[in-house]
């Protein structure tokens, strides 16, 4: 007999049909991943609104916040949304969104995001954050960390160093901050890249920013919103 | 209130109900969000980052930019002739191609950077008779890249395809290429067999009905003749073109049978690559005749979302300590008479929530022992993880060691010992990856962290109606029949590791009881008689079973399954496994005494009954290469053994071979010669991002006969307990902290 057998349950068919148990955790069902997936395949921001929620912006709609909140826009899906400071461990803030993504900034430099999918494991900011107050030009060396498609821990090292861009205006929400704008350029084996400060001049808080976070997601956009 | 009143009456601070505890994290819903600004909402964030973590498979191979074109037998090459080339590491791809009567479906793998195998399932048409007969034709393939390609030297690879089975492809050859300009290849080789020319393939015999020989005897002997051609990429992105001289002169097909006419050598190929994934050529071949190939390619390296799409784990939460004494914590709370009662109802509040249960918590003044079953998460490290993330939010501060044991089975599979201080130190350090694994401390978890028993476990009754899909491949008659139905499990777990479960199917619809072939085995029918399962198991009791799990001391796992054990099989089957925690090697013994059941697959036997059984020793031989020899005694009585290599990803993929040599001669095995085929695992968090311990497994067989015939019973330890043990959890504990 020339038969062989693939026992299985077909992909197809467990997205096709939803199964039902007594207990939802038990049973992934299938269908609903390969929705979602369908879904986010076809929205892919291209269709959706992209307007900067930073315009019409004003004082009053701020006043309605009671802890320190951001904006967060994710470059690689035009998507924004606002976080509000949960935790605090040490030098470092944690902020979520209601969709439960979480960025931890260490006095605005970004050292982890999680619920993003690629997301920025961990990275060092303690340089940065030095060379942000002194301007020192000298290099210093940033270590960023990520998950590959296997779980494995990536570990990628840059050489970077600081610019000062000069003293820059910042007006949103009906107030205007004057900022120096530093630049942080940072050379890698495989990559290179940009991440760009906007300091506060009074208070030395980084009121806005555009970090990398891992060569997937690339770049995060963070404003202050409440301090 | 009573638990207040009485901690009031004390002056003990009270250990605070859970809705207490989570409070503060409900305040990112009570957070005032910027819903209106452009309409954007909350999800567009995230959902946009779905899409595009939902494309990633689909540019996977974006990065590698050189993943070669396949040829017509779904290998790197040029149109019918193989080149040097590999596909990177791991790749996975599938090609239909056809052309003059021929129809070939290749399943290919990179095993290695520089080792690739091929199994294909090819259909020759009129070959065995014009109008007649068409010929099935399975055959696997073999290359491996000696020299990489250099500056001025081309990448040499020596390929053997067709090397076991019946050999109607039967070829040897070794080729050279190299890349002249950017955009243009070079391939030239040396061929033997059916590459070797009008008399290469002389010497050469196809085995018509028994197949699983090697014919190593001919390898690259005879006449070698020489192929070779040229792949242009063109300006039009996606598109290659490409030539070639053929060593192939189709004796079978056009000068022993007159299946298609052969007028030239020389074939010409359009590639398109429709996106990295998904590629489509078109062919003429042979002076005569026009063809068509598809082929899906695919990484398992490069899942939907690298890490995970989960939403974000709770911070780690920091400690207070007692005012003004740095690293001293109130203890008065383990004098509250139901404290660890409500910390116990707490827990299993919250990783409820995670999508984990508590099987039970014991908590000292300084030491919580937790047990929990991972139900959601297919990554253990992550699961480990969030739930030390919870247990900083639920323990009171005096806790500084959580001892975490994860349960599979009722089985307590390893324990994760973690230090509160560390995980509050190394949060967000950018080094927290290693130094956390540095100090966490993975051992036996045998009779560790027995304490209040989550009692609404136990005992617990689930159920689920779900469908599935019967998939038959590679009957001559048919080569692909397919049934769909529903099945019904239950199961019923009375205590910890004693479980009463069932499963009944019902097809609605499908074709898999129009086999018409009776076997021809000569042995004891246990296997072979399927066609007999299918047409008369409508609907199916497919198991009914009790199972005891037990650890018999530290280091060993026990197993007892009594019941309805699998479609052809009930019996009293027991297994164990001496795996310590720590070790990449593992030792186990499985012994069976089975009878067979009806081919209705209800409540009866036949006659039939064996004693089987084997010795088993697992081998995880680090860079993701497993490996498992059983070797016993087999369901027709037969003596032997099986080896099994396994490539699997730490992602949950697993991609190997197995083969199997009894003390049947191969002419008493049958067509086919042994048992032997491939298998496949495929988790469903790779395709969705999400965690999920759903996985799909697949097992290709070229043909299915009575020798070398195990079992198919369901919870092997192994796989139950592994994935907790030090080495999985060290290359993926990354995921600890995600």
């Amino acid at each position: 007999m020339m038969l062989s057998r693939s026992f299985f349950s077909l992909v197809l068919l467990g997205v096709l049909v939803t199964a039902c148990s007594s207990d939802n955790w038990t049973q992934d069902s299938g269908a609903k991943y390969f929705v979602a997936n369908l879904q986010s395949r076809f929205a892919d921001g291209s269709s959706a609104p992209q307007t900067d929620p930073l315009i019409g912006l004003t004082q009053s709609r701020l006043a309605g916040f009671n802890k320190p909140t951001i904006l967060a826009h994710l470059e690689s899906s035009g998507g924004y949304s606002s976080a509000t400071k949960i935790a605090r461990n040490g030098q470092v803030q944690t902020f979520m969104t209601a969709d439960q993504i979480s960025i931890s900034m260490n006095h605005g430099v970004v050292v982890a995001t999680r619920g993003i999918g690629a997301d920025l494991l961990g990275a060092t900011a303690g340089q940065t954050l030095a060379h942000l107050r002194s301007g020192n030009p000298e290099d210093y060396q940033r270590v960023y960390r990520h998950l590959d498609g296997e779980n494995h821990t990536i570990r990628t090292t840059f050489a970077c160093h600081m610019e000062n861009h000069g003293i820059e205006k910042l007006v949103f929400a009906q107030r205007s901050y004057a900022t120096r704008k530093m630049v942080e350029r940072c050379l890698g084996l495989e990559e290179e890249f940009d991440n760009t400060y906007w300091v506060g001049t009074a208070n030395s808080l980084i009121r806005k920013s555009r970090q990398r976070l891992s060569p997937v997601s690339g770049f995060v956009r963070v404003h202050l919103l409440v301090d | 209130m009573k638990s207040k009143h009485r901690a009031d009456e004390h002056c003990i601070p009270p250990v605070p109900r859970v809705h207490e505890y989570i409070k503060p994290w409900c305040l990112r819903y009570e957070g005032i969000q910027i819903t209106v600004w452009g309409g954007a909402g909350l999800n567009l964030l995230r959902t946009s980052v779905l899409g595009l973590a939902f494309l990633m498979p689909v540019f996977s191979f974006a990065g590698t930019g050189t993943r070669p074109t396949l040829n017509l037998y779904g290998s790197p090459g040029l149109i019918d002739m193989p080149s040097a080339e590999h596909a990177p590491d791991a790749t996975l791809s599938a090609t239909v191609s056809t052309f003059g009567g021929s129809t070939r479906t290749t399943l290919s793998f990179q095993i290695l950077p520089r080792l690739s195998g091929s199994f294909r399932y090819s259909r020759i048409q009129d070959f065995l008779g014009v109008g007649v007969k068409s010929l099935y034709d399975r055959s696997f393939d073999l290359r491996y890249r000696l020299i990489d390609e250099g500056q001025y030297i081309p990448a040499v690879t020596v390929g053997m395809q067709d090397f076991i089975g019946t050999g109607v492809y039967s070829a040897e050859y070794i080729a050279a290429t190299k890349t002249l300009h950017p955009n243009l290849k070079a391939t030239v080789g040396l061929g033997w067999g059916r590459l070797g020319g009008v008399s290469g393939y002389a010497n050469r015999t196809i085995n018509f009905g028994v197949g699983g020989n090697i014919d190593s005897a001919n390898w690259f002997r005879g006449n070698v003749a020489v192929f070779g051609g040229l792949e242009w990429r063109t300006p039009l992105e996606g598109l290659n073109l490409k030539v070639e001289y053929s060593s192939d002169h189709y004796v079978p097909e056009t000068i022993d049978r007159a299946l298609f006419v052969r007028n030239s050598q020389v074939n010409f190929a359009a590639d398109y690559r429709v996106s990295d994934s998904l590629s489509v050529a078109a062919y003429y071949l042979y002076g005569s005749e026009f063809g068509l190939s598809a082929s899906i390619s695919l990484n398992p390296k490069h899942p939907a979302a690298p890490g995970s799409l989960d939403p974000s784990p709770l911070p780690i939460k920091i400690r207070q300590p007692v005012r003004g004494q740095a690293g001293v914590y109130d203890t008065t709370w383990t004098q509250q008479a139901d404290g660890r009662a409500i910390l116990a109802s707490n827990l299993e509040t919250l990783l409820a929530a995670q999508g984990q249960q508590l099987e039970s918590l014991h908590v000292t003044a300084d030491t919580a022992f937790v047990r929990f079953r991972n139900i959601r998460n297919g990554t253990a490290s992550q699961a480990i993880g969030r739930v030390a993330r919870i247990l900083t939010h639920i323990l009171p501060a005096s806790v500084e060691t959580f001892v975490i044991v994860p349960v599979v089975e009722g089985l307590p599979v390893s324990a994760i010992t973690l230090r509160r201080s560390d995980l509050e130190d190394l949060e967000f350090r950018a080094d927290g990856v290693e130094l956390s694994w540095q100090r966490a401390q993975i051992g036996d978890a045998a009779g560790q962290g027995d304490g209040i028993l989550n009692k609404e476990l136990y005992p617990n009754f689930s159920w689920a109606l779900a469908p599935y899909g019967d998939v038959a491949l590679f009957d001559p008659d048919k080569p692909v029949r397919v049934d769909v139905g529903v099945r019904l499990t239950a199961r019923y777990e009375v205590s910890p590791g004693l479980v009463f479960s069932g499963s009944l199917r019902k097809k609605f619809v499908g074709n898999l009881d129009s086999v018409t072939r009776a076997s021809n085995s000569v042995l004891q029918h246990v296997r072979s008689d399927y066609g007999l399962y299918d047409k008369q198991g409508d609907p199916a009791l497919e198991r009914l079973t009790a199972e005891y799990f037990f650890r018999p001391g530290d280091d060993l796992y026990g197993r007892v399954s009594v019941g309805y054990l699998e479609k052809m099989y009930g019996g009293v089957s027991a297994e164990v496994l001496w795996k310590p925690v720590t070790s990449k090697l593992g030792f186990g013994a499985e012994l069976n005494y089975v009878k067979q059941r009806d081919f209705d697959q209800l409540l009866g036997f036949q006659a039939y009954e064996v004693v089987t059984g084997h010795a088993s020793a697992y081998w995880d031989m680090g860079n993701g290469f497993y490996s498992q020899l059983d070797a016993g005694r087999y369901l027709a009585g037969d003596w032997g053994a099986t080896y099994s290599l396994d490539r699997v990803f730490d992602n949950g993929w697993k991609v190997g071979a197995f083969l199997t040599l009894t003390d049947v001669p191969f002419s008493t095995f049958g067509e086919g010669s042994f048992d032997k085929g491939i298998k496949m695992t495929i988790p469903l968090s790779w395709a969705s991002g999400q965690s999920s311990r759903k996985r799909y497994d697949m097992t290709i067989r070229p043909i299915t006969r009575d020798g070398g015939a195990r079992l198919n019973v369901e919870n092997r330890l192994y796989g139950l307990v592994s994935d907790y043990h030090r080495a999985p959890l060290d290359r993926s504990w990354g995921r600890f902290w995600r």
